[in-house]
């Protein structure tokens, strides 16, 4: 007779009084040769030192240069466990860049459009509405 | 429906509503200043601030949230990166299971605390759009990825 | 009431249990409480109170005392285990300063640790302060016992009695009226081996995969490895195709299987939960307690956990009905139906409250007049456990581990204390 539990695991809620980014690494993968790297070469080399001001902002991102031959591919390894290669074959320096802030920014999730505007897990604040609930009179009489 | 009943009966004896049927609100003698609204109501209300919503208007479009919800804008947030907290301080409700504070011109902000981490800003799925010009046979074909934003509500508490 | 006590009798003499003096405040006040009921005065105009039963009969509902040997204990959580591994002496068993171990270890130098990208980017993703040291960060994720560095056992003991006196002093204080079997299942759902790992995972942590051999021949660099979390054997590294759907259970697999259900806890599980519970013992050796209490209640607490799918009654009205005697209300326990609709149809739907006198203490909608009648006895058993206190502020509670703690959480007219 006594109460027994249903096991359960608690939900994860990134952002809620602690947040820690889903992108945890990146890998830059150029080749020395090929013309579709130039923008990825001429990012890595710039005068302005790009990549160096990269990690110092994202400082809880590991960066990973690889140099090997073929198209230039960008690797983002996301916190569920996802990778996402990104195709940065003959793109600018300023394109390049962009692509990686953007992925950084990135949680591995699936794409979604979503019709709705906000995402719940709580049970609705002011309860849902039942006709059981209104005033005999006012009821809806079959 | 049968589920959410069943669950949110649960709030219905909260053991607050002593509290609340106790406490009543002062009576203004002179015209009372307006600039912290008295919200314990609010709090005896809301299980100790555990149930309580907020209508936030974000670039003028309001948002019902609770604590944890994700709020998911189909644009991307500039010059902000993922991160970051965010004051949401343009807020028109505030309420509980039963009682509602509401002030179309804003709540002062020192009546509650409403912040929000930036966890994602990445894209819808892509689809094409095809585009038609008259006098010309060509069906133009357009990739559509558009931003898409996630915030989480990180604290909201009354003051 | 009498569970309660039960519990706290077999918690805290509980062999090696954790015993700092916050916590033994917590068992005071808890076995001091009292407790009493309040619900809704009973408002609802249109009540066509039809009597379904009528449950409550002193003589065969008294409740009853458990037997001494139904004490359940807690799946020690609290319980340090010692590790024989490393042929630790002492001079005596409670002389914790006196233990040694006699199989030599030595910690990475701090130099060779702050070489390494993945330290340094846990670190910063974790918000670690200052003084967390790259060392400490790199030992809390070596589980090898035998390569020379000193492993995470002793930090993740240390972080497991953290997480386990933050999560139970969350947990009764804020639902003190929780059975204990959901209290246990509750403090699983925070920190059992499982959604550790899960969190170790989502912080990003790798595991070292490559062998001696893979890191000589790829020329990585000597410190990439210490940033990897490392449980492998050098042998089970080297054997890398592990056959599809056939996996061989370790001697630590073992263990862990529950005869059961067939389950086990895998043994990457096991180190990403133990890598979580070092860090956050970690930060109690270099930070102190108020960090580490930050940390838990950030990363670990912020989690929701859905408390009130957690309740499993066989039978709801018998419990409800001993608890009503528990508590000594005068009226019996009754059932009435509130409204019903569509009752000669195929889709009736029948509304049942639980009452007690003129109280209403549950409510439930069903098809049949038996499911909502049990609806509405799980609906009032529920909110009886659920119950919070809240302070006379109107806000949550004080912890007992916060500053200038006191007392309080009396809510309403003789309400229940804590």
């Amino acid at each position: 007779m006594p109460v027994k539990a249903i096991p359960k695991v608690s939900i994860p809620r990134n952002g809620v009084s602690s947040f820690v980014r889903p992108c945890y690494k990146v890998s830059l993968q150029y080749c020395n040769w090929g013309g579709s790297s130039q923008g990825v070469r001429d990012f890595l080399t710039h005068p302005n030192k790009l990549v160096d001001r990269f990690a110092q902002n994202n400082k809880d991102v590991m960066f990973e240069i690889l140099s090997k031959g073929g198209h230039p591919t960008f690797t983002f390894h996301y916190a569920n466990g996802q990778k996402q290669a990104v195709d940065v074959r003959n793109l600018k320096v300023g394109d390049v860049a962009r692509k990686l802030q953007e992925y950084m920014h990135r949680s591995g999730n699936e794409p979604f459009k979503f019709n709705h505007k906000v995402l719940s897990n709580n049970e609705s604040v002011r309860g849902i509405w039942s006709p059981f609930h209104v005033a005999k009179n006012d009821r809806h009489r079959i | 429906m049968l589920k959410s009943i069943f669950k949110t009966n649960v709030r219905a004896l909260s053991q607050a509503s002593v509290m609340r049927s106790a406490y009543s609100l002062p009576k203004p003698v002179a015209p009372v200043s307006t600039e912290v609204p008295d919200l314990k109501l609010l709090k005896f209300d809301s299980n100790g601030q555990k149930d309580l919503y907020a209508i936030a208007k974000i670039n003028n479009i309001p948002f019902l949230v609770t604590k944890g919800d994700k709020i998911v804008l189909p644009y991307k947030i500039k010059n902000h990166d993922v991160g970051e907290k965010l004051n949401l301080n343009n807020v028109v409700t505030i309420g509980s299971r039963n009682f509602t504070y509401n002030k179309q011109d804003g709540i002062p902000a020192s009546a509650f605390q409403l912040t929000a981490t930036l966890t994602e800003i990445t894209k819808e799925p892509k689809y094409y759009v095809y585009k038609k010009k008259p006098r010309c046979r060509r069906l133009k074909t357009v990739e559509v990825e558009p931003f898409q934003t996630h915030l989480t509500i990180d604290e909201f508490k009354l003051l | 009431m009498i569970s309660y006590i039960n519990y706290f009798v077999s918690y805290t003499n509980t062999p090696g249990s954790c015993r700092t003096p916050n916590l033994r405040k917590v068992f005071q006040i808890q076995t001091l409480q009292k407790l009493e009921i309040r619900s809704f005065p009973f408002t609802t105009p249109n009540i066509a109170p039809v009597m379904l039963r009528l449950l409550l009969r002193n003589s065969r509902l008294a409740p009853r005392r458990l037997p001494a040997t139904t004490r359940i204990t807690v799946a020690s959580y609290n319980t340090a285990q010692l590790d024989t591994s490393l042929g630790p002496k002492y001079d005596s068993i409670t002389d914790y300063g006196s233990y040694r171990n006699s199989v030599f270890t030595h910690r990475l130098p701090e130099s060779t640790a702050l070489q390494s990208p993945q330290l340094a980017a846990l670190h910063s993703r974790l918000r670690l302060p200052q003084e967390y040291t790259f060392s400490t960060l790199s030992q809390a994720l070596n589980m090898d016992k035998f390569g020379g560095l000193a492993n995470n056992f002793g930090l993740s003991t240390l972080g497991k009695t953290f997480l386990s006196y933050y999560i139970s002093e969350h947990l009764l204080l804020k639902y003190p009226r929780l059975p204990m079997p959901v209290h246990n299942a509750a403090v699983d759902a925070y920190m059992g081996v499982e959604v550790l790992a899960e969190i170790g995972r989502s912080w990003g942590i790798e595991v070292d995969r490559s062998s001696k051999l893979d890191k000589a021949l790829a020329k990585e660099p000597e410190f990439l490895q210490y940033g990897r979390l490392r449980y492998l054997s050098e042998r089970s590294k080297e054997l890398k195709a592990e056959e599809t759907g056939v996996h061989e259970l370790s001697a630590e697999e073992l263990q862990t299987m529950n005869n059961s259900t067939h389950q086990f806890v895998h043994r990457e599980t096991e180190a990403f939960a133990s890598s979580v519970r070092a860090i956050i013992g970690g930060i109690y050796t270099h930070c102190g307690e108020e960090a580490t209490k930050t940390f838990i209640h950030s990363h670990i607490l912020s989690r929701k956990v859905p408390l009130q799918e957690m309740f499993q009654f066989s039978r709801p009205t018998m419990e409800l009905a001993r608890v009503c005697e528990k508590l000594g209300l005068e009226d019996p326990l009754e059932i009435r139906l509130i409204a019903e609709t569509g009752r000669l149809s195929s889709h009736a739907i029948f509304m049942a409250g639980a009452f007690v006198g003129k109280e209403k203490l549950g409510e439930g909608v069903g098809s049949s007049l038996g499911e909502a009648k049990t609806r509405a006895v799980v609906n009032a058993l529920i909110s009886y456990y659920m119950y919070s206190p809240i302070s006379a502020e109107g806000t949550e509670i004080k912890l007992p581990s916060e500053e200038k703690y006191q007392f309080e959480g009396i809510v309403g007219t003789g309400d229940v204390a804590i």
